[in-house]
């Protein structure tokens, strides 16, 4: 188990994590936030890249940082682009090295990891010769790379294309036994498919945690189709969100916390985010 | 455990050092081609003597020491510059024993050369100890500067303009942070009050180094 302990991190004048505590068991995790909620930040303390100023992170009772098992943690930063000139079988062998990954087992385990990627047909390329997206997905390949029990992925759907999407998806639902997914991101849709619970911080606090049903049923009740014509009589707080054309009908997606004129919809999780974050 | 430790840092030498692709041989280049062509300019104008030894160990000192601090920085490029670079620091926690290994395949091209220069030369092994010293200092101190600065090219420009002031201008101060030796003979009485606080303060950046390491990203 992952827990997260009272950790309190402060860069000179920001608190970029206030005191947050969670206990993480094996599943996977959507982590949301609009910019500079401290996503990152939470996410590098995890893997023992920033001290915490108070608290603690222990995997299994035992200090992160002193967690010797260094193929542990698999992380994917936001920004992936390393060893340009190396080829894509040789930067995996860089990682495996890192991870201390027997000699043995590195080749399965590389061929493994870059085939779950769709990419074996290239693992002897260079990686200056592959797309964005295909970067992209190295990075993937290596966080889980050595099967490590705790995955970090940090904006892991950035520059994928639709097929990449679903192939990552897919690759999270065939690895996610025994393990803990933590996966931030700002496409909702990424999180509604492969997460079963949902974490959601702002100004470095966790404001919400729970499952799926339970972050949309917190928008309930509190998301209207309203007709464009009659935006201008919309009352109290409200939020606008997609601009839809439904029967020739141009109508908008209203979240408020006071009743509206219009027909109230079922909500998504996207809907729970933002009333969480408005405050209806 | 240690042997595997080695075999393992040795690998991921090999592939930084891959990754650098041509720079690599720049350091080679100098100690094989560049250097050997000075010194045969100068032994066929001065023949093998006093004065030729005196130059050739000045040359020496001028291009040797200062390109192992260019394969530190290299080495090392995605570590400082590399998109991502963090989580190479999730696994990594120091790459002391890195910058050491590469020291040591340096001073084994030193050695080579040595080697050859000590059939026309006596007193070859007291330069070769000097290079060695100088050698050291300057790989720690690109490892200190490449952590400090942040940048490769900024850490590398550091280096070659202390070096530029070093050997080439004579404000006061310059006898006081230099490292390297002036035409006096060599002996070791010299070698020791010189370079005992050379190797202390070598010493002394890679630990700096390594703790600039452990708070890069903080």
């Amino acid at each position: 188990m992952l827990k997260i302990i009272n950790a309190c991190k402060q860069f000179k004048n920001k608190k970029a994590l206030d005191n947050i505590t969670i206990n993480l068991e094996n599943g996977v995790y959507g982590l949301l936030g609009p910019n500079g909620a401290g996503k990152t930040t939470l996410m590098r303390s995890v893997c023992g890249l920033y001290p915490l100023n108070t608290g603690k992170i222990t995997f299994n009772d035992l200090d992160i940082k002193q967690n010797k098992r260094l193929n542990s943690i698999g992380y994917l930063p936001q920004k992936f682009g390393l060893f340009n000139e190396l080829t894509i079988y040789e930067m995996m062998e860089y990682f495996a090295t890192l991870k201390h990954i027997a000699n043995k087992d590195q080749k399965n385990d590389i061929e493994n990891c870059i085939e779950r990627v769709n990419l074996l047909d290239r693992i002897h390329d260079k990686i200056s010769t592959l797309s964005g997206g295909m970067v992209r997905r190295i990075g993937i390949a290596q966080a889980i790379l050595g099967n490590p029990r705790i995955i970090i992925f940090d904006e892991p759907t950035v520059g994928l294309d639709p097929e990449e999407r679903m192939c990552f998806k897919n690759t999270i639902s065939q690895i996610k036994e025994d393990k803990i997914i933590i996966i931030s991101t700002h496409v909702v849709e990424d999180i509604e498919a492969s997460c079963s619970n949902i974490m959601i911080m702002n100004n470095g606090k966790l404001i919400v945690s729970g499952s799926n049903n339970y972050i949309s049923s917190l928008a309930k009740e509190k998301v209207y189709l309203v007709d464009a014509e009659n935006e201008k009589q919309l009352k109290g707080d409200f939020f606008i969100g997609k601009r839809t054309s439904i029967e020739n009908k141009d109508v908008i997606r209203v979240l408020s916390g006071e009743k509206q004129n219009g027909k109230s919809v079922k909500p998504t999780i996207e809907d729970g985010y933002i009333c969480i974050l408005k405050g209806f | 455990m240690y042997i595997k430790r080695f075999l393992i840092i040795k690998k991921q030498l090999y592939l930084n050092f891959r990754n650098v692709k041509g720079f690599y041989y720049i350091p080679l280049v100098f100690l094989y081609i560049v250097l050997p062509v000075l010194n045969i300019a100068t032994i066929r104008q001065y023949g093998v003597c006093e004065n030729a030894f005196t130059i050739i160990c000045n040359d020496i000192q001028k291009f040797a020491p200062i390109m192992c601090s260019w394969w530190v920085i290299f080495a090392f490029k995605e570590y400082i510059e590399g998109d991502g670079c963090e989580v190479l620091y999730v696994y990594k926690k120091s790459i002391v024993l890195d910058v050491i290994l590469i020291y040591i395949w340096y001073l084994i091209h030193i050695t080579i050369l040595m080697i050859v220069y000590s059939f026309y030369f006596t007193n070859i092994w007291l330069i070769f100890m000097r290079i060695a010293i100088q050698s050291l200092f300057f790989a720690s101190g690109a490892y200190l500067c490449m952590f400090l600065f942040k940048s490769i090219s900024i850490s590398f420009m550091f280096i070659f303009v202390y070096e530029i002031i070093c050997l080439f201008t004579n404000f006061g101060i310059t006898k006081y942070i230099s490292i390297f030796h002036s035409n006096s003979p060599i002996n070791i009485r010299l070698m020791v009050t010189k370079n005992i606080p050379v190797i202390i303060i070598s010493l002394f950046f890679l630990y700096l180094g390594n703790r600039l390491h452990k708070v890069y990203l903080k």
